[in-house]
C-alpha cells in the first residue's frame, strides 16, 4: 500500500533544514521539508521550534520497518522527534518513548537494526542530537479498523 | 510535495506484476542506447520547479486550445524562445512537428511503429509528484484518444495506476498505449530521481 507519513521535530533552537533519509523496508524514499516555525509546548512551558518533514512510501500491511537516519549530527541541539503520522496511524511521543531505538553511528549508509541494545544502540530512541538511525517497527491498522474480527478477514 | 488525493486514489487500487492491457498496452520495444540519449537530452530541457501548476511542455503551438505562452515563461524567458528551443515550426506544416537537431531522438521515439508525433510532451515528475494525463491532454477528444507514453529513466517505486485497475511500475525500455478516458489514469513517483517521460499522441 501506498502510504504517506509525516515527521514532527522540535528544538530549543531554530531548525532551518533538516537533513534526514527516510527508509522503509530498508527502501530509501524521497523526504520534503513541509513546514516549520515555532509553537507553545504545553509540557515544557515555553516556546519550541519545530519542523515537520513528509514522505510517502509503499510498505506491507504488517510489520514494517521504519527507519529514520541523520548522517550527520543536527546543527541544533536538542533535536526531538515529537510525533509520527503514518497515514491514519499516528504515533504520539509516549509510543515514541516505548518503541523505538536509536543506534549512533557515522556511517552514511542504512545499517541493520542492532540485536541488543548496548553503548551505541539504545531505547528510548526519539533524542537525536547524535549522527544516526531511528528505528520504528509498525503495522498498519487500516484493517483492524474496517473489520472487527481480523482474524476472520485473513482466513478468507 | 505529497497530493493527498493522488495518495487515496492509489490506496483504492491493488498493485499488478503486469499492467491490464484494457488499461496501459505495452506497445514497443525501445532500444536502451535510444533511451539513455533521449534521457540525456530531456535532461537539458529546461523544465521549471512545479509550484501548483500542472506540468505543461512543448506541446505543439498549433494544436488549438493550449497556447505556449501560458505554459513555458520560465524564469523570464519568454514562452516562444522556450518553444524554439525544441522546435523549428512557426506554424503547423503539413500537420509536422519540425525538431530542431539536438532534439532528434525525441522524433525517432516512434520510427519503431512507423509513426510521427501529432504533438508530444516532455513530463517530468520529480520525487513525491504526481502527474495525470488529465492536466495536459487537449480535451477535445478526450473520451476517444490513444497516447503513447515512453518513460525514459528507471529508478524503484514509479506506478502508473488506472481507476478501478491497479497500479504496476513501468518497464524500461517498453513503449506503452493508454487510452480511453483521460480521468481514469495517474502517475506517481517515490523514487529519489526526477521520472522522465516522452508521451503524446501519435499520426
Amino acid at each position: 500500500m501506498i502510504v504517506p507519513i509525516r515527521l514532527m521535530i522540535k528544538s530549543n533552537q531554530p531548525i532551518d533544514t533538516v537533513e534526514c533519509k527516510i527508509y522503509c523496508n530498508e527502501v530509501e524514499f524521497p523526504t520534503a521539508l513541509v513546514d516549520q516555525g515555532e509553537h507553545f509546548d504545553i509540557y515544557q512551558n515555553k516556546n519550541l521550534f519545530y519542523a515537520t518533514i513528509e514522505s510517502v512510501f509503499e510498505c506491507e500491511q504488517e510489520n514494517n520497518k521504519l527507519a529514520v537516519h541523520w548522517p550527520q549530527k543536527p546543527k541544533a541541539d536538542f533535536y526531538e522527534i515529537d510525533d509520527i503520522e503514518i497515514d491514519f496511524f499516528y504515533i504520539d511521543k509516549h509510543r515514541l518513548l516505548k518503541e523505538t531505538s536509536f543506534l549512533q553511528t557515522n556511517e552514511s549508509t542504512l545499517q541493520p537494526k542492532p540485536s541488543e541494545l548496548g553503548n551505541n544502540y539504545w531505547a528510548p530512541g526519539t533524542l537525536i542530537n547524535n549522527p544516526g538511525i531511528m528505528y520504528l517497527t509498525f503495522s498498519l491498522p487500516i484493517a483492524s479498523w474496517c473489520f472487527k474480527n481480523l482474524d476472520d478477514w485473513k482466513s478468507q | 510535495m505529497i497530493d493527498q488525493r493522488t495518495i487515496k486514489f492509489f490506496q483504492s487500487l491493488p498493485k499488478l506484476d503486469n499492467p491490464d492491457k484494457e488499461f496501459f498496452e505495452p506497445a514497443f520495444d525501445i532500444f536502451l542506447n535510444e533511451l539513455e540519449t533521449m534521457y540525456d537530452v530531456a535532461q537539458k530541457v529546461v523544465i521549471p520547479p512545479r509550484v501548483r501548476k500542472p506540468y505543461r511542455w512543448y506541446l505543439n503551438d498549433t494544436t488549438n486550445g493550449f497556447n505556449s505562452v501560458d505554459l513555458c515563461n520560465i524564469d523570464g524567458v519568454p514562452a516562444h524562445d522556450q518553444y524554439k528551443k525544441m522546435f523549428t515550426n512557426e506554424e503547423l506544416e503539413q500537420g509536422k512537428i519540425s525538431w530542431q537537431s539536438e532534439h532528434d531522438c525525441f522524433k525517432r521515439a516512434l520510427e519503431p511503429i512507423g509513426k510521427q508525433w501529432r504533438w508530444v510532451m516532455l513530463v517530468r515528475i520529480d520525487p513525491m509528484g504526481y502527474w495525470a494525463p488529465h492536466l495536459n491532454i487537449p480535451g477535445i477528444n478526450e473520451h476517444d484518444y490513444k497516447l503513447y507514453w515512453i518513460p525514459l529513466n528507471y529508478d524503484k517505486h514509479r506506478y502508473f495506476a488506472a481507476s478501478d485497475v491497479g497500479y504496476f511500475e513501468p518497464k524500461l525500455g517498453t513503449a506503452y498505449i493508454q487510452k480511453g478516458h483521460i480521468y481514469t489514469y495517474s502517475t506517481i513517483n517515490l523514487s529519489n530521481m526526477p521520472m522522465y517521460n516522452l508521451a503524446g499522441v501519435a499520426q
